[in-house]
């Protein structure tokens, strides 16, 4: 069984107290960035990537040189001028950063296809209003079946990468949100499976030397399974045909705007299309010395 | 291989609307000197048959509720009396899974189970404990039941049985399915009714043929994803393939090869003869299983072969994997075995009307010499 990858806010106590750790770090200020890179190293801790959700808009980010080499996840509310992030583009190629936009503005589609026909690698944010599945559907398949060379839009690539029809693909984990891979963990060192969760005091355990503890803890093989729930439900998503990489993430809005059916039955059939194209561009290996 | 449909126990925690075990009987369970002796002529037969093996399928009712120690006494039975044999004893279990923990998990693997089959009903209210049949406490115990066989790398499949109520909407029902076990893993059965339909949840061939016809196409353009579904797969590898994987009723083989023993040891030819009292080879307190496995009723069954190939069914393309279908059925629609059962329509109408025009496979399988029994001479050597 893999360790966790633990999620926290930034605190400079708290990360000092991890030893050999993966780590998620949130940050609230982008001055935060080289000195938690730092940290985690010296404490010996690895660096997952570090999380800054940003208000404002990409061109108002103020990217440093010294970032290469550092992972990072930017949630930014829309591109924004675009003659800004031009200027800065060539240092953007450079970083290892994905741009997150997110749904609620309608521009942003147009904005992720932009950005990763720029080579900047990007993904979507889902956020609170109605999405526009077909829009989000043209996105996906510019992404999948794009013949011209293009940066990855998240998370249909992560969709098409780990797809496999034999197991549930939880494209949470793109937001660092599933508890097979990720817990999260606050100042006070208690552990949430789900950033919500962690938000609402749905603790499951307390203490750093605790966090291994978690595979045997009831609580955490019911999270587990959790979307089992849907199985219980005379209607929704347990009659869906593209259940498997969505496990009902959307259940809320599905009655009103049921169009993420199409649009992950559809990704469904990208992601068999990657699997085949993958298949068929494999290249004889050749033993190696 | 000698498959003994073993139904120590009709008692049931539910009262699922096809099942007549429910309905039927009351429920009697098997004594411990019962199953003792039961061990006792399992190794007489298999010492008698030294080329044989005995698959023991634990049926019911609900056979947990036999509680752990059941299952510990039957372990015990077996090393005791069949000390040169036991490695020719595979078990096999069939249960609702609302019951399942650890402690019988542990049993089971001693017995060398380390798969269960069961069966679901995603429609409220058709499976389930009480008179309005709950299936919500059902389905959550079942849900748990799955996830503590997974667990413990326990395998599963399960039956569906497609009555009236699943006609609205079957494409919904293969998807709840199919989300539940991703795979597939399932069969879609049709429910079957002996006498009166007090339900109205029977079938007609027809009906079945169109419920199975408005899930294939689907199922054939994504047959990748979901690979373990049947009939579809069996289809497939009779046709195709030509292997023969279809269940007893269509191998046309199950004459000597089958035998039910109810709890109070009566003997027939599996576990619906049973339950409908149909056929009767006696009881195990008074015959040997190395006896009733060679009652000569059985000899019919071999027969029926011989007589729907050069008769009813003589140049049907559909032979090798249909041999006329389950004589059980045959009995129901004539009163006797020797005839084609009403599936046969059913299976020509899938098979025409969908099937072959969106596979575009044909039947082209020749028809084999017919089967002889595997107490004859040349098929013991
Ligand atoms: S795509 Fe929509 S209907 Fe299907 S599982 Fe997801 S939320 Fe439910
Ligand atoms: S009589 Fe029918 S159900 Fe019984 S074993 Fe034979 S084919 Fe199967
Ligand atoms: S499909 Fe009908 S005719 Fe053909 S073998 Fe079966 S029962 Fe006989």
């Amino acid at each position: 069984m893999r360790d966790h990858i633990l999620v926290c806010q930034f605190d400079e106590d708290l990360v000092r107290k991890f030893h050999n750790q993966r780590l998620v770090i949130i940050l609230s200020d982008f001055n935060q960035v080289q000195q938690a890179h730092k940290l985690v190293n010296d404490c010996q801790n690895n660096l997952h990537c570090l999380v800054i959700d940003h208000a404002g808009s990409l061109a108002s980010v103020p990217f440093h040189e010294k970032w290469r080499g550092i992972p990072l996840a930017l949630f930014v509310s829309e591109i924004g001028a675009f003659k800004e992030v031009m200027g800065k583009l060539p240092l953007l190629r450079d970083l290892n950063i994905r741009i997150f936009l997110s749904t609620d503005n309608k521009e942003n589609c147009t904005g992720l296809h932009i950005l990763a026909s720029l080579g900047i690698d990007c993904g979507v944010s889902f956020g609170e209003k109605e999405i526009d599945w077909e829009a989000m559907n043209d996105l996906m398949t510019y992404s999948i079946y794009g013949k011209v060379n293009h940066a990855s839009i998240e998370p249909f690539q992560f969709i098409a990468r780990n797809y496999n029809p034999a197991r549930l693909t939880d494209l949470s984990s793109v937001y660092f949100d599933n508890p097979y891979t990720y817990i999260h963990i606050d100042k006070n060192e208690n552990i949430a499976l789900t950033a919500n969760d962690l938000k609402e005091g749905k603790f499951i355990l307390k203490g750093i030397e605790n966090v291994h503890k978690i595979f045997e803890d009831e609580k955490y093989q019911e999270a587990l399974n959790a979307w089992q729930k849907f199985l219980l439900k005379e209607n929704g998503c347990a009659y869906c045909q593209a259940w498997r990489i969505c496990i009902g993430k959307f259940s809320e809005s599905a009655d009103k705007n049921p169009g993420c059916r199409q649009f992950f039955t559809d990704l469904m059939e990208a992601a068999d299309h990657f699997i085949s194209v993958q298949q068929k561009n494999k290249r004889k290996e050749v033993w190696q010395p | 291989m000698a498959t003994i449909i073993f139904k120590p126990t009709e008692k049931c925690n539910s009262n699922c609307i096809y099942c007549d075990v429910v309905t039927r009987k009351k429920p009697k369970t098997m004594s411990l000197d019962l199953l003792e002796h039961i061990f006792k002529n399992i190794d007489g037969y298999l010492k008698a048959m030294p080329q044989e093996h005995v698959q023991l399928i634990w049926h019911g009712g609900e056979p947990l509720l036999l509680g752990e120690d059941y299952f510990i006494k039957a372990l015990e039975f077996q090393e005791k009396h069949c000390k040169e044999t036991k490695h020719r004893v595979n078990h096999a279990i069939q249960s609702n899974l609302t019951l399942i923990n650890e402690n019988f998990l542990n049993i089971f693997r001693k017995l060398g189970i380390n798969q269960v089959g069961t069966s679901f009903e995603p429609i409220p209210n058709l499976r389930g404990p009480g008179a309005k049949r709950d299936s919500a406490t059902y389905n959550r115990q079942f849900l748990k039941g799955i996830n503590m066989l997974e667990k413990n790398n326990f395998g599963w499949g399960f039956i569906y049985v497609v009555t009236k109520r699943s006609l609205k909407r079957p494409l919904d029902i293969f998807f709840f399915l199919s989300n539940l076990k991703l795979t597939g893993g399932f069969m879609l059965n049709p429910v079957l009714v002996y006498g009166e339909d007090k339900e109205n949840i029977g079938l007609t061939q027809e009906e079945y043929a169109d419920f199975l016809g408005a899930i294939f196409p689907y199922w054939w353009k994504h047959r990748d994803r979901y690979p373990q579904v049947n009939p579809f797969k069996m289809f497939v590898e009779n046709i195709v393939e030509k292997k023969i994987t279809t269940g007893c009723e269509d191998t046309g083989k199950c004459a000597y090869g089958h035998v039910y023993i109810g709890p109070s040891g009566e003997a027939s030819q599996c576990g619906r003869a049973g339950d409908w009292e149909i056929i009767s080879y006696g009881n195990i307190n008074e015959r040997s299983l190395l006896e009733i496995m060679q009652d000569e009723q059985r000899e019919q069954f071999l027969k029926r072969n011989d007589i729907l190939l050069n008769g009813e069914c003589k140049g049907c393309p559909y032979w090798e994997f249909c041999h006329g279908g389950c004589p059980l059925d045959s009995f129901i629609k004539h009163k006797n075995f020797m005839h084609q059962t009403n599936r046969c329509e059913g299976k020509k109408l899938f098979l025409e009307k969908y099937f072959i025009p969106i596979t575009g496979i044909n039947s082209n399988r020749c028809v084999e010499k017919p089967l002889m029994s595997p107490f004859d001479e040349h098929c013991r050597a």
